[in-house]
């Protein structure tokens, strides 16, 4: 067996170490932030999955860009995946942030957050991909559509990054600066654990979820085929 | 357990219950590709499985089986 047939259990298995590692690390070893106190904890858990999201779009964006550079179809459907990883880790990266934003600002949501407001435009820009790509019938133009939109919205993710430093009055925390991470290195080893686990959790899901999706197509292509 | 172990222990929680809800999604996912392919299975057997259809056999391959069934058994010893 391949390397390439392992990579999804390859995957999972160091998700599933990185995370455990990092949660009870997270939890009982790295020390409670002078500001925030026992509530910053939630950082090793927010901004990993904000990154993971990004990637996602990104790669689908990346495959989008592959598909119409190449014409080769096998490119939507990684496209497609990897946006539909990139809005469950978004849904994720909005939730854990309203939990945070609760304990930490007293509401559940800021408006006048560019940060928030901005990762929430990228999130339903996304969430429309899925509406657009379901009103085309499948083939070549849904294929090549869906990969133009894909494209389009990966212009959001660098603004979405940098609103916070851009921003001139924000309460959201800036931590890392042109001076490096503001943090302790314990605290810093432990979010690069659990980012490095969250990115391996999503690439487990991706590759599961790309050989369930090949695998509908070709059913798919084969009932057609018969009937 | 304080508000905020609370809180974090929710935000932690939350992303568990997600994971797991999309294992469970792909689960059924799974089980009905599953039951796909056992109906494509089932309505179009392979050569050899459906007792109706000779089996087909490369000629060289059925000379060579001819050739067996036509020697006398091996005594068992």
């Amino acid at each position: 067996m391949s390397l390439r047939n392992n990579l999804g259990p390859a995957f999972a298995l160091v998700a599933f170490t990185f995370l455990i590692a990092a949660f009870a690390l997270a939890f009982y070893w790295v020390p409670t932030d002078a500001d925030q106190g026992f509530s910053q904890r939630i950082f090793y858990v927010h901004v990993p999955l904000a990154l993971t999201a990004y990637a996602c779009f990104a790669w689908g964006a990346w495959k989008a860009l592959r598909l119409l550079w190449t014409n080769d179809s096998k490119y939507d459907l990684e496209s497609y995946t990897a946006v539909h990883m990139g809005v469950i880790f978004g849904i994720l990266v909005l939730v854990t942030g309203a939990i945070w934003a609760r304990i930490s600002w007293g509401v559940w949501w800021s408006w006048g957050e560019r940060q928030l407001v901005l990762f929430l435009i990228l999130f339903l820009f996304y969430c429309a991909y899925f509406m657009l790509r379901n009103s085309v019938d499948a083939g070549p133009r849904q294929a090549r559509m869906s990969a133009v939109y894909a494209l389009f919205g990966v212009v959001l993710i660098p603004i979405s990054f940098l609103a916070i430093r851009l921003s001139e009055n924000f309460i959201h925390p800036v931590v890392f600066t042109r001076d490096g991470p503001q943090m302790a290195a314990s605290m810093f080893f432990v979010f690069c654990l659990s980012t490095v686990g969250t990115i391996a959790l999503a690439t487990a899901l991706y590759h599961v979820e790309l050989s369930g999706k090949r695998l509908d197509l070709k059913l798919k292509q084969r009932r057609k085929a018969y009937s | 357990m304080t508000t905020d172990e609370a809180y974090v222990t929710a935000a932690f929680l939350v992303f568990l219950a997600v994971v797991l809800a999309w294992l469970v999604i792909y689960a059924f996912k799974m089980r009905r590709l599953e039951r796909e392919v056992e109906d494509m299975a089932a309505a179009d057997p392979e050569p050899g499985q459906n007792p109706d259809v000779p089996k087909v056999v490369p000629a060289g391959e059925a000379d060579a089986n001819a050739e067996s069934a036509s020697r006398a058994p091996e005594p068992v010893s």
